[in-house]
């Protein structure tokens, strides 16, 4: 899986939480909180999707600081690094 | 060095926020100087001596504390225990007005046994944090009480909603999430309290049985209303005590007491009384509120079936005046009534219109409710008398028009996410 199939599952796991979040809004750098109004339940429920879908541990808290699209790549790439579970990126 | 002061200053912006659209919070924090029944004395903090309201802010549906027997419960067991319970129930804190409680619970719901917790909030707490780890899931309907959302965080687990009442949804989340989870919990309310609103608990259960998924069910606004003996949302479906695993109660509302309790098998209470830690580190109940429950919990026992059935009537009169002033109610059947205002300034006026004019309710705002849903909730008392409950209804009408709260703002909740619309037009 490469960076770019990531970020479009991200995107698209965003999309069906945040429904009320206008397309163009769900830019690689709009903060998840300030810039798509996500509140802690979303937050919540993005969590458990992303770490159902990539196979990894995140917490709520985590989103406050890798809190774009663009850092939440960094942090799955750092994860997948650190396990060597290349698969993940490909 | 550090402050304490600005420390909370920096903090309360943020956790004031949702208080912050509000003129004033003159509306909260009452002091109370009556029992809150179908009318109560009150003094709000702008104001120096207490008023009279007819009250529909209190969840003391049914008037059990004004019972006799109650009352003598309550002061016997000070005679014989005294006041407090000074310890964990674990360790020193579980007397004779405990375990009476707890077998009158478990009659009432018909289970193999009940726990005790100092709180609903505690029990919620315990339930999730104790039968719930990392790699387990908490799927829940989205607008339940914040106190399961609390526990499934103390329990570190994944926590996912679906969309409100919406069987559909839970099944897609359970069809696609479920392989990647031990246990999973399916979380629902048996009345949404700050809506009125029942479940669709047959399809519920159903879609979670089928995914091999506990049930827990939140029957704390249930017990006292609805079923044909007033035991709950379970008995107003005709479903067995076995059709949940988890059956949360409370005793601070219809059994006007203080605590929580869990009712399912004996293999759950007892793995909850060792194993669940806001349990063991909380102090007990009084014995004298547990004496005080017991009795009320056996009168409901009893008298379930007039109680609940008038309650039933007396809320069906309230919502029925509304209606008939095109008001669109949220909820049906249960104890509460009530209606969206997301503006804020509309909410706070019109609450203000009916405290001056001696009904006492509370605005609902964040995060009682999500934000921007902001709404008029009345509680129906069974001693509400026919007149009180018209003349706050053609109150709440003016108020409405005063106002300018639109039909539009008035109208039923928007649904939170896509899948909750295909729903709701399914269910209607």
């Amino acid at each position: 899986m490469n960076r770019e199939t990531v970020v479009d599952r991200l995107k698209s796991i965003l999309r069906d939480i945040r429904q009320q979040a206008p397309h163009h809004s769900l830019t690689p750098d709009a903060e998840f909180i300030d810039a798509l109004g996500m509140d802690s339940l979303d937050l919540a429920n993005f969590v458990t999707e992303v770490e159902c879908t990539f196979r990894v541990h995140l917490s709520a808290e985590s989103l406050r600081t890798f809190n774009t699209l663009n850092k939440l790549v960094e942090l799955l790439e750092g994860d997948a690094l650190a396990r060597h579970v290349p698969s993940a990126f490909g | 060095m550090a402050n304490l002061g600005s420390t909370l200053k920096q903090r309360m912006k943020a956790l004031r926020e949702p208080f912050a659209q509000l003129p004033s919070t003159a509306q909260y924090y009452p002091t109370l100087c009556s029992p809150s029944r179908e009318t109560v004395s009150l003094r709000f903090r702008s104001k120096e001596t207490p008023e009279h309201f007819i009250n529909f802010a209190s969840s003391n549906y049914l008037n059990l504390n004004a019972r006799p027997e109650v009352k003598s419960a309550y002061l016997e067991a000070f005679d014989k225990y005294g006041s407090g319970s000074n310890g964990s129930p674990v360790l020193s804190g579980f007397y004779e007005p405990h375990a009476d409680l707890e077998r009158a619970l478990t009659d009432l719901h018909e289970t193999e046994d009940t726990a005790l917790f100092s709180s609903g909030y505690t029990a919620n707490l315990s339930v999730l944090s104790a039968c719930l780890g990392p790699d387990d899931l908490f799927l829940f309907d989205e607008r339940i009480h914040g106190s399961l959302i609390d526990g499934a965080k103390l329990a570190q687990t994944r926590m996912r909603s679906f969309a409100h009442n919406n069987p559909n949804d839970l099944r897609q989340l359970l069809e696609r999430l479920r392989s990647t989870a031990g246990t999973v919990i399916v979380g629902t309310l048996g009345v949404f309290s700050m809506s009125g609103e029942l479940p669709p608990l047959p399809e519920i259960v159903r879609a979670a049985r089928e995914h091999d998924a506990l049930v827990l069910l939140d029957e704390a606004h249930a017990v006292g209303v609805l079923g044909k003996r007033a035991r709950g949302t379970l008995e107003h479906f005709d479903m067995p005590a076995s059709a949940v695993d988890i059956c949360v109660g409370t005793l601070s509302k219809t059994f006007a007491g203080i605590g929580g309790y869990v009712s399912g098998s004996r293999e759950l209470t007892e793995h909850l009384r060792f194993g669940a830690r806001p349990h063991i580190l909380s102090a007990a109940i009084p014995p004298t509120a547990a004496a005080g429950c017991a009795a009320a919990v056996k009168l409901l026992a009893r008298e379930g079936a007039t109680l609940g059935a008038e309650l039933r009537r007396k809320a069906e009169l309230f919502r029925n005046e509304l209606r008939c002033g095109q008001l669109e109610l949220l909820g049906e059947g249960t104890g509460v009534a009530a209606f969206n205002v997301p503006d804020a300034h509309a909410l706070w006026n019109a609450t203000q219109y009916l405290l001056d004019r001696g009904v006492f309710l509370n605005p609902v705002i964040y995060p009682a409710v999500r934000k921007h849903e902001g709404r008029m909730r009345y509680y129906i008392n069974v001693d509400h008398s026919d007149e009180q409950l018209k003349s706050a209804a053609a109150l709440t009408l003016e108020a409405v028009r005063k106002f300018e709260i639109s039909t539009l703002q008035a109208r039923k909740e928007a649904p939170l996410r896509a899948g909750a619309a295909r729903q709701s037009e399914a269910y209607e």
